[in-house]
């Protein structure tokens, strides 16, 4: 079973934001050393720019606190669906199961893992981008 | 008529020509003091005459006698003379001038003078709103109040001010640099694209050159193969001129000239192979020529015309690069008041924009301050009344009430025995009057402390004499001076005044 996650929207959105803020911030340190712009307006600007990237990284953290939740999760989701295959297994070798029943069940769980371990990666990537 | 104190501690007044009466003297002396005369005998033009002396607040044609064109009130308090004198304009109007009591104080006409037009009772029955601005008046929460609307009044005008259209463009500021980003995102895109189409096109041009050097090298073989083919042919038509010319010394019959004419056949069939690979390797090298010439046209081509949509893309970039020129020269304009402005010529909007916050926070803290005191003021005048009335009724043993006080908003509560809530409406008469009096008595507390007055005139015909002096003896033990004006209890024509210390 694979739980619909909310993080990638939010990721994506606070990095792109954040990328955003940075280049709001170059772009008016070189309109400040260019002189196109009153080091005043800078302050000022450049204060509230700030403010907006210290938001942007305070959310950031918590949406990294919340993906470390969310891979323990998956963690645990993991190991339950290993030892659901492991089970089927036992099942098919006793010979509980027919060939079809377990060939099904099997497909269903590797599916599940393979997309748990897919997200898992997925996670583990997104949070070297922002650490 | 000068009547002399018997104490210092006395306070002479002298009436001429005033409301009623055209000369009167009275001494009143710390303690009760009560005036006594029948019904319009000029005890309440005693009361405004001596009003006049410590409150502005008595419009001097009320005091007047009508039918005189001057009046005059005297006071002497502790050794001096205060002296006021009225006069009638020809155009009717009445002025006064001269010196009022040292302790005057045009507060104390609410707070001291408890007269029938002074509306005491209607203090509290006329509901929360009119005991607020009583208690303003006294407490200067008015001049608070004036304070603080004014403040308001300008912070708002800054933030119009802020608000508006000259401001407007500053506070675009953000948005302008958001898209000057933009611009700045697209920009580098356009380059990069361009640098991804050159280095396409470089790495062509190499391959090309790459293609041709190969082209050329091959060419060069084979053209090499063909010279050395061509010096074969030559050399075998050489051979097989020898061979005829040998065959011609040679016996036509004999073995020699048959194995000549044999050579001379097989140097002609090779002379022919020769000639047939020489053909093929001449179309080979043809063909390479125009392949090499077809390459080097092409390569020509190439390194002239450029990558194609460099152009375009060059364009763009231009048209994008233009943009942030414009950008920027927006950012400028916005950030700085035109050079003709009537206010700020020339200045930078974030230092007159900074400039306006402080002197918005400054007011806000202003009014902070005064909104401040107006409620300490007026919360601690609402206290005092609540526990003065509270006091007042244990001490007057007033039967049948619990509580009496005023809520946050000074709406008076009155609590009778049981807990039971009585609308102020349905109180006695001599009820009201004796909370508006307390009212007084706590307002005066409150206010003016140091005032050495309190007037109460006639309204104590509501009370029975058992409660009349319960509450002048309550007032006399709290103020220095408490006068009085009380209906004459036998007939009389004299203003008799007798004190009670």
């Amino acid at each position: 079973m694979v739980i619909l996650s909310s993080w990638r929207e939010a990721f994506e959105t606070t990095i792109r934001e954040l990328e955003l803020a940075n280049r709001k911030r170059e772009a008016l340190r070189d309109l400040l050393e260019r002189n196109r712009m009153s080091r005043s307006t800078y302050d000022y600007l450049i204060r509230e720019l700030e403010d907006e990237i210290g938001r942007f990284r305070d959310h950031m953290r918590v949406l990294a606190k919340r993906m470390d939740e969310r891979i323990s999760e998956l963690h645990r989701q993991e190991r339950m669906l290993e030892r659901f295959l492991a089970w089927l297994e036992l099942m098919s070798v006793g010979g509980e199961i027919d060939e079809e029943k377990y060939n099904y069940q099997r497909d269903v769980f590797m599916l599940g893992l393979d997309a748990t371990r897919s997200e898992i990666r997925q996670i583990e990537e997104a949070l070297r981008r922002i650490k | 008529m000068i009547m002399l104190a018997d104490t210092q501690e006395s306070i002479v007044l002298e009436l001429e020509n005033i409301g009623c009466l055209k000369r009167l003297s009275l001494e009143f002396k710390p303690g009760l003091n009560i005036i006594s005369a029948p019904n319009a005998s000029g005890k309440t033009t005693i009361i405004r005459g001596l009003s006049c002396m410590f409150s502005d607040r008595i419009p001097p044609s009320h005091v007047l006698a009508l039918d005189e064109t001057n009046g005059r009130i005297r006071a002497y308090y502790r050794g001096e003379i205060y002296e006021k004198t009225l006069r009638r304009t020809p155009s009717g109007e009445v002025i006064s001038q001269g010196s009022m009591l040292p302790f005057a104080d045009p507060r104390a006409l609410d707070a001291c003078v408890a007269l029938a037009e002074t509306g005491v009772v209607h203090k509290i029955t006329g509901g929360s709103s009119v005991f607020r601005r009583y208690l303003e008046e006294l407490s200067y929460g008015s001049y608070y109040s004036a304070v603080i609307d004014a403040a308001q009044e300008l912070i708002d005008e800054y933030g119009r001010k802020l608000a508006s259209s000259k401001f407007r463009d500053f506070e675009r500021l953000p948005i302008l640099l958001s898209e000057l980003t933009d611009l700045h995102i697209r920009r580098e895109e356009i380059q990069r694209r361009i640098e991804d189409l050159k280095s396409a096109h470089n790495s062509k041009i190499r391959k090309l050159r790459e293609e041709i050097d190969a082209k050329a090298s091959t060419l060069s073989r084979e053209e090499a193969d063909l010279s050395q083919l061509e010096r074969n042919l030559s050399l075998e038509a050489d051979r097989e001129k020898q061979l005829l010319d040998l065959l011609k010394l040679a016996d036509e019959s004999s073995e020699i000239a048959v194995n000549i004419s044999s050579g001379i056949s097989s140097s002609r069939r090779r002379q022919e192979m020769i000639r047939r690979e020489i053909e093929e390797k001449r179309r080979i090298v043809d063909g390479l020529k125009v392949e090499l010439e077809d390459l080097r046209e092409f390569l020509r081509r190439e390194e002239m015309e450029g990558p194609r949509s460099l152009q375009s893309l060059q364009e763009e970039l231009e048209r994008v690069n233009k943009l942030i020129v414009l950008k920027e020269e927006e950012i400028q304009r916005a950030e700085r008041f035109p050079p003709d402005d009537d206010e700020y010529p020339g200045r930078l909007v974030v230092e007159v924009r900074s400039e306006i916050l402080k002197r918005i926070e400054w007011l806000e803290m202003v009014s902070g301050y005064f909104q401040e005191k107006y409620m300490r003021r007026m919360t601690s005048a609402r206290r005092r009344f609540n526990s003065n009335i509270r006091r007042a009724f244990r001490e007057l043993g007033l039967k049948g009430f619990e509580n009496i006080f005023l809520d946050q908003n000074f709406a008076l509560h009155v609590v009778r025995e049981g807990n039971i809530r009585q609308p102020i409406e349905t109180l006695s008469a001599s009820e009201k009057l004796t909370i508006s009096l307390m009212l007084m008595l706590a307002a005066k507390e409150t206010f003016l402390p140091d005032f050495p007055l309190f007037i109460v005139d006639e309204l104590t015909l509501s009370y029975d004499p058992d409660r009349f002096w319960r509450i002048t003896n309550y007032i006399k033990k709290r103020v220095p001076y408490v006068i009085v004006t009380s209906l004459a209890s036998k007939p009389t024509d004299r203003i008799e005044i007798s004190y009670r210390r």
